[in-house]
């Protein structure tokens, strides 16, 4: 297969490597990156702004319910950043990283990791949700009136409205590195340590468990209409339909791009079409719409693609990989 | 991409781990380490970052094999290799109690953990004075000093020389290949310490168990660990001992702290090296025997209730 390199859209090298890639509501970009800044950018445009968001590194990026960006670094730090406005600090824990942030648009509610807390920021108020082990992951359901935590032997479900509550727990023996919600709210997945997937039907606990990875899932990315997750961990992207009663239960996942030496890393999906985008460990990024056997195909270098964002309407693909590479492309 | 090479510091309550990583760390080595604690003391330096975690044990089964690995550890080195900053050495301190396994295995299963890190040593320090006592009332205490690739004995100033050749003998009982460096407060130069690459199959050229296979009627004997060597000159099927050591680690992994072995292989021109964890393995040709050398096979378990009969019947059965 030849190999093109990104030639379309902007290119920008850091000396840090990127960490996550997030879009706000206004369809302003943000690269986390592992020197603790954020550099923000308009889709289409050479210039980024850089934010002094952490002291160490930036471990997460989200974007904020209405306006900028929440991110989560080392230096236990939660903040709020908006583009062209000082960051703001919404929470510090003391030695502990903030390693996950959720954010839910519907209520307007923030939650992120600290070792084995779940921080959750009404705005008034910030609720404490303990377990027994680290929180590994973190999810709003679609509502945003409920949280998922991942962590060692399963997922604890909290009601967002109380602090003083027993969490409703789905087993599963194993460490649980990262939870997602489907977006019919019906289903959560996890990630976990053993290279699998693990699922649980809501209404009756019902499990699923979905294996067969060659590597660790460390991305996974439902489809606009939530009938499928598209997955990492495999030389292709593993889609499991999520359509009918049992979701995945007793159904094969399909496959989708072409197979190459690499496996993939990160996963994403357009929110407006049938196209899925993932990016691999030898630094190739490729998207693709669903049922058309056209694969958009580039090169961004040779790092492992680290991070993969669409923006809110679709137009562009931002990239970046674990040496600092990063790139924003059209998507035609 | 380099590998950031990690170091273990093991050791119990009081013996002086502690000491140990303010002296790395207050030396002038113009360096840059990271240290993951369990609790921050009074460490933290200027030029280096110190992490604060809390140990988490979990079981993972990865295929055929069941192992311990450490959880919190998986996270926070793939969080520090995220920083700009890279480190030249990431040190690692366990709890007083903790049983080294874990820490260990988690370097030989976990992907992501072998790709940008790799282990250099696990250290134990050992306290002299109380070291005895300690092995009669715990099992840590033992199982630490089986683990270790070397041995820090600290406060020696603190017992006599007579005292201090019982406790090495003690320590020789358990593990008969680390290295022993007296200490008082842990003064010891760095480069003793770190960069030690006893993970590295290539530097291991020799095997020279200082105590073989000791009497086990020892009265003083408080734990079962004890250490087994085998050797021969005749050379091995490679088929045979590379079976054999397959079957042993899967049967007997869960009692096997650590094993090492440098083998002369029938019609092969380097020697095969291995290295286990209970039941991890890593094997790889390594050096060239060279012209006239006399070629020899030694392998080294360390173990609980180790049947060195039996081990030495599995062993003659692999001669080619």
């Amino acid at each position: 297969m030849p190999k093109p390199k990104v030639t379309a859209g902007q290119q920008w090298r850091f000396d840090a490597p990127v960490v996550a890639i997030a879009f706000d509501a206004e369809g302003q970009g943000a690269f986390a990156l592992g020197d603790g800044t954020l550099r923000t950018f308009t889709p289409g445009d050479a210039e980024t702004q850089t934010v002094e968001a952490h002291q160490g590194a930036t471990l997460a990026l989200t974007a904020h319910p209405e306006s900028g960006f929440l991110s989560g670094g080392d230096d236990g730090r939660l903040v709020h950043a908006v583009p062209g406005e000082a960051p703001r600090e919404l929470l510090k824990v003391k030695s502990r990283w903030i390693e996950n942030i959720a954010a839910a648009p519907e209520t307007g509610l923030i939650a992120c990791t600290a070792g084995k807390s779940v921080h959750l920021l009404t705005g008034d108020e910030t609720i404490v949700f303990p377990h027994a082990t680290t929180a590994a992951g973190v999810a709003f359901d679609p509502k945003g009136r409920r949280l998922a935590v991942a962590h060692y032997n399963g997922v604890s479900l909290w009601w967002t409205k109380s602090a003083e509550q027993q969490p409703k727990l789905f087993e599963w023996k194993g460490s649980h590195i990262a939870v997602t919600w489907s977006p019919d709210g019906r289903f959560l997945v996890t990630s976990m340590q053993e290279s699998a997937l693990h699922g649980w039907r809501i209404e009756d606990g019902a499990n699923m468990r979905m294996s067969g990875y060659p590597s660790k899932i460390k991305s996974m990315a439902w489809d606009r209409r939530g009938r499928s997750l598209f997955t990492a961990g495999a030389d292709r992207v593993v889609a499991w339909p999520f359509t009918g009663r049992g979701g995945p239960m007793e159904r094969d996942p399909v496959q989708i791009g072409p197979a190459r030496d690499a496996m993939i890393q990160i996963v994403a999906a357009h929110p407006e079409a049938d196209i899925v985008a993932a990016g691999t460990t030898d630094g190739a990024v490729w998207f693709e719409e669903i049922g058309d056997p056209g694969t958009n195909f580039m090169m961004l270098n040779a790092a492992k693609i680290a991070a993969l964002a669409f923006s809110p309407e679709g137009t562009h693909l931002a990239i970046g990989d674990e040496e600092g590479n990063a790139a924003v492309v059209p998507v035609v | 991409m380099s590998q950031v090479p990690v170091t273990v510091l093991t050791g119990y309550l009081g013996a002086g781990k502690t000491t140990l990583l303010n002296r790395i760390l207050t030396e002038q080595h113009g360096k840059k380490y990271a240290v993951i604690v369990n609790e921050f003391g009074e460490i933290g330096i200027d030029n280096d970052l110190v992490v604060d975690t809390d140990e988490e044990v979990f079981e993972m089964n990865n295929g055929c094999i069941c192992c311990t690995v450490r959880g919190d550890l998986i996270r926070i080195l793939g969080g520090l290799m995220k920083r700009k900053d890279k480190f030249d050495a990431i040190l690692v301190e366990t709890t007083g109690l903790a049983d080294p396994s874990p820490v260990v295995q988690t370097f030989f299963v976990d992907d992501d953990v072998k790709e940008r890190t790799k282990l250099d040593s696990i250290t134990t320090v050992v306290d002299a004075k109380h070291v005895l006592d300690r092995l009669k009332d715990t099992h840590e205490a033992a199982e630490q000093i089986a683990f270790a690739d070397q041995i820090i004995l600290n406060k020696t100033d603190l017992v006599s020389e007579d005292d201090l050749k019982r406790v090495e003998r003690k320590i020789r009982e358990l593990n008969p290949l680390a290295p022993i460096h007296r200490t008082e407060r842990c003064a010891i130069a760095l480069d003793k310490v770190l960069g030690r690459g006893a993970f590295d199959l290539q530097r291991l050229l020799d095997l020279e168990p200082e105590l073989l296979n000791p009497d086990h009627d020892d009265h003083e004997h408080s734990s079962d660990i004890a250490s087994v060597s085998l050797s021969t000159k005749k050379p091995l099927d490679g088929d045979k001992i590379t079976k054999w050591l397959q079957t042993l680690l899967a049967e007997r992994g869960q009692d096997l702290l650590r094993a090492k072995g440098i083998l002369d292989i029938k019609d092969k021109d380097e020697r095969l090296v291995f290295q286990a964890v209970h039941m991890v393995m890593d094997g790889a040709f390594g050096k060239q025997w060279k012209d006239g050398e006399k070629r020899f096979s030694r392998i080294v378990f360390i173990g609980r209730n180790l049947d060195e009969a039996e081990l030495e019947r599995g062993f003659s059965a692999c001669v080619a």
